[in-house]
């Protein structure tokens, strides 16, 4: 595996165990983090998280990223664990403490 | 049901567990279209529709569910019945009526699913269980505007309908909350003899909402867009629900049948794991996927990206390759290798997540601000 591939593979895997352990433990989730699919759907189905939780996440993400969300209702971002990795890998690389 | 689902449109047809349902009406693509964007209604008889009554109701099915049983009159639970091996067996919907409990269920024949039920029901037990498809239809309306077109046909109430629970329009028809297309998603119980003239309902309204008629190869499609899990294509491969990203439908504390098993596949490391992919080139099930010269998993469930472009898959992957955003892979497929790429699905933005039914209506839809559905 080139080292490139490995940085890719590590940088995503570490930032869906960074999310994991802030689900877990700022919603008080009964779950282990290897229970918690990268792809299923935070609300509804899924992990049946609300619209409370959802400015919890945000604000529990951007104090633990450094992000700043400024609109909550980047709705695509908000779908998955995955779906917010893209999110704050895609800041990360771009070198900006903001993103919409 | 009758054998046309519009007395004057034309389908191609297809077998699902033993029940003919449309298959193509007009063209996938505009039926797919009709899901992303205004209304989509279909057959969807093939899934069985089967009522547990009884003083031990509960205990039956309590008996049979991998998960805690937690839900409420009128709501719905998601889950699966497992096989021995801990891999999925039905894709099935608990509905607890104010006594009896409905299950809807894909992936096995009502008579079928009836059997496995009476096979571990205890012997003193009393439970009574009635396919309900043989005197109802189940419909399915899908779409951003979905509640709208519904709370015209039958009743304005739909439109505060929460996710995952259900209500009765009269004493044998029952609306339930519960798309699996990434829209709103409602299914309609009917008895067989009041379908017509609901359908007659459907055609005076089409035009108002650009309704189609959606048959299952483009509901296959929409399932794939949004990766809801399809028991015949990732139902098919004998997965765990860790690998194929169930977990959330079964419950590891629960102690009943086959949970010894799925305990015991908790606890071994996940070794392969399903994972969205995109590709320009054409690819299709069962191709392998390599990184350099390694093969790393296969195609599971592929389509055409007919919301987008190129191809749309979902991949079995080994570890730790099974991780979305690596721009690297490659597919096998017709004897050539093409770029492939993991992603994190759903593949699409679906509309319906910009559509407020407290403000919106269908046809000031050009005023809503939708960002593009793919990109």
């Amino acid at each position: 595996m080139s080292t490139e591939l490995m940085a890719l593979i590590g940088k995503r895997e570490k930032t869906l165990e960074l999310l994991k352990k802030m689900f877990i433990e700022n919603l008080h989730l009964n779950l282990q983090k290897d229970e918690m699919d990268p792809d299923a759907a935070l609300f509804g189905s899924g992990l049946g998280l609300d619209s409370i939780d959802a400015v919890e996440i945000a604000a529990a993400i951007e104090t633990q990223f450094k992000l700043e969300i400024k609109n909550f209702a980047k709705k695509d971002s908000f779908r998955t664990l995955n779906t917010l990795a893209d999110m704050i890998i895609k800041a990360e690389n771009c070198g900006r403490g903001d993103h919409e | 049901m009758s054998d046309s689902f519009f007395p004057d449109s034309d389908c191609t047809r297809i077998e699902i567990d033993g029940v003919s349902v449309p298959e193509v009406f007009s063209s996938i693509d505009q039926e797919v279209s009709a899901v992303r964007n205004s209304v989509g209604v279909s057959d969807v008889s093939f899934v069985s529709v089967l009522r547990i009554s009884g003083e031990h109701a509960y205990d039956l099915i309590d008996r049979i569910c991998p998960c805690f049983l937690y839900v409420k009159t009128n709501q719905m639970k998601h889950t699966i019945l497992l096989k021995e091996s801990g891999s999925p067996l039905v894709d099935i919907y608990i509905c607890k009526e104010r006594i009896n409990y409905l299950i809807l269920a894909k992936g096995m024949p009502g008579e079928a699913l009836r059997e496995f039920l009476l096979k571990h029901k205890k012997t003193d037990e009393n439970i009574t269980i009635s396919i309900l498809n043989t005197t109802h239809s189940l419909l399915a309306i899908n779409g951003p505007f979905a509640w709208e077109a519904l709370s015209e046909l039958e009743d304005p109430e739909v439109i505060s309908l929460p996710y995952l629970s259900f209500y009765y329009l009269d004493d044998d028809s029952i609306i339930f909350r519960a798309g699996e297309t990434g829209e709103f998603g409602y299914l309609l119980l009917l008895p067989h003899q009041t379908v017509d003239i609901f359908c007659k309902k459907i055609i005076e309204i089409s035009d108002d909402f650009d309704i189609e008629c959606v048959g299952y190869t483009a509901l296959e499609y929409c399932y794939l867009e949004n990766m809801f899990f399809n028991i015949k294509k990732e139902g098919a491969i004998d997965a765990t629900p860790a690998e194929l990203q169930l977990q959330w439908r079964v419950s590891y504390l629960k102690k009943g049948m086959y949970s010894d098993k799925l305990l015991e596949m908790k606890n071994r490391p996940i070794a392969r794991r399903l994972t969205g992919v995109i590709g320009k080139d054409p690819f299709q099930d069962n191709d392998g996927i390599y990184y350099s010269d390694k093969r790393i998993g296969f195609i599971v469930n592929a389509n055409r990206f007919v919301s987008g472009n190129g191809y749309i898959g979902l991949a079995l992957l080994d570890m730790p390759y099974a991780v979305s955003g690596i721009p690297c892979y490659e597919i096998f497929s017709q004897g050539e290798k093409t770029p492939l790429m993991t992603v994190s699905p759903p593949f699409i933005r679906n509309r319906s997540l910009y559509v407020n039914p407290q403000v919106h209506a269908y046809q000031e839809r050009d005023t809503i601000p939708f960002p593009p559905i793919t990109g």
